[in-house]
């Protein structure tokens, strides 16, 4: 593959999956470390393209790879130290319910941000079960049992709901 | 909230990328990419004049040697061939396993826990690669004083060339102190890191009773 063909289709795929990728990095970082994920994501999915045979869907390619490159993602130095500051600047989190009527954009962050105080391997399976996989997809990319998935995904739902609860819709 | 709730608030254009912040993402991509293969390639330049300028002016010495100059006896002045020859040994390696880094790709039949496993591979043989220059450094300070008294042996070079003892070891040691911060700072942090998502997919996933 030439680079005018890696080219193409990494723009392609960047137009076809931006959602994968928009969710793969929100669900793995927050603030200004998102820009930090999204450009890694890009390199692994740049590099891995030539790597692609087209036996295969393009979009379980694409989960493939920008799942492993944020589990494997090192922050920066930088913006870790960042992180840190403004972890220690900030008062104790608010554990209030949203108000009612709160928006859609804010019942994301919270769901978000309930993601991310997940484990890694949990935080994936979470992003890739609210995406819409099958148990057995899901086992492909990890290299996970279908058996195993399904115990980690009952528990996950639950870290979801609780993470969700005394959102607008309430708490079911 | 339940499932169906949830997988609506997913779905909503709200949790999709704007056309405009996934234009500039990959701008930046496009221009970091370009920036990172440009200062690789200018630092490989740097470092290659740095040793093609003894390097010629030694072919030089060999070739065409000065009136009432010897020239190189390599019996007698092989000290400073192998120590000209570690560098570029050095170069050359770095050369070679940044063209592989450049060519390979993720093996993508391979699920993400096997490519846990081999970044933790990769890791083990970058930690094995700081030992090998650590091991070329030891080896250039072990033939400094050599090549020092062979030169002085052969009347090439005077108590001048002396300083070399104190700036050579100086440079050599700024070197050993990069790589063992690269090591403790950088690659076991990310071992550890790497052991821990690894052993997180071993970890038994039935929920607690």
């Amino acid at each position: 593959m030439n680079a005018t063909q890696q080219h193409a289709r990494f723009d392609r795929w960047l137009h076809d999956h931006a959602a994968i990728l928009h969710h793969v990095v929100n669900g793995f970082a927050g603030g200004e470390e998102r820009k930090d994920l999204m450009q890694e994501v890009l390199l692994a999915l740049w590099k891995a393209i030539p790597a692609f045979r087209n036996d295969a869907q393009p979009s379980t390619f694409v989960y493939r790879v920008s799942h492993n490159a944020a589990l494997t993602w090192t922050r920066t130095q930088r913006n870790y130290r960042a992180r840190l500051e403004r972890f220690q600047a900030e008062p104790a989190a608010e554990t209030t319910a949203p108000p009612p009527g709160a928006g859609e954009q804010e019942l994301l962050e919270r769901l978000y941000g309930g993601i991310r105080d997940l484990p890694p391997l949990d935080r994936s399976l979470a992003l890739l079960f609210l995406d819409g996989l099958t148990y057995a997809e899901m086992a492909a990319i990890h290299g996970l049992t279908e058996s195993a998935v399904g115990v980690r995904l009952h528990r996950l739902k639950q870290s979801l709901a609780d993470a969700m609860k005394g959102s607008a819709h309430g708490p079911r | 909230m339940d499932p169906a709730d949830l997988g609506r608030l997913w779905r909503s254009p709200h949790n999709q990328p704007s056309a405009a912040q996934l234009e500039e993402d990959r701008m930046t991509f496009i221009t970091d990419l370009r920036r990172r293969h440009r200062g690789f390639v200018v630092f490989m330049a740097l470092v290659f004049a740095a040793l093609a300028i003894p390097t010629a002016q030694l072919i030089y010495h060999l070739l065409a040697p000065g009136p009432g100059t010897d020239p190189v006896d390599v019996r007698r002045e092989w000290g400073v061939l192998a120590a000209l020859a570690m560098p570029w040994a050095a170069w050359a390696f770095f050369v070679i396993q940044y063209r592989r880094h450049r060519a390979a790709f993720p093996d993508v039949e391979t699920s993400i826990r096997e490519s846990v496993q081999a970044l933790l591979d990769d890791n083990r043989m970058a930690r094995g690669r700081n030992f090998v220059v650590g091991g070329l450094q030891a080896g250039c300070l072990l033939l400094l004083p050599l090549m020092i008294r062979q030169l002085k042996a052969s009347g090439k070079a005077g108590s001048e060339i002396d300083i070399t003892l104190i700036v050579v070891p100086v440079i050599l040691g700024a070197i050993l102190l990069g790589l063992i911060w690269n090591h403790q700072r950088t690659l076991l942090p990310r071992k550890r890191e790497l052991e821990a998502l690894l052993k997180s997919y071993d970890a038994d996933p039935r929920p607690s009773a």
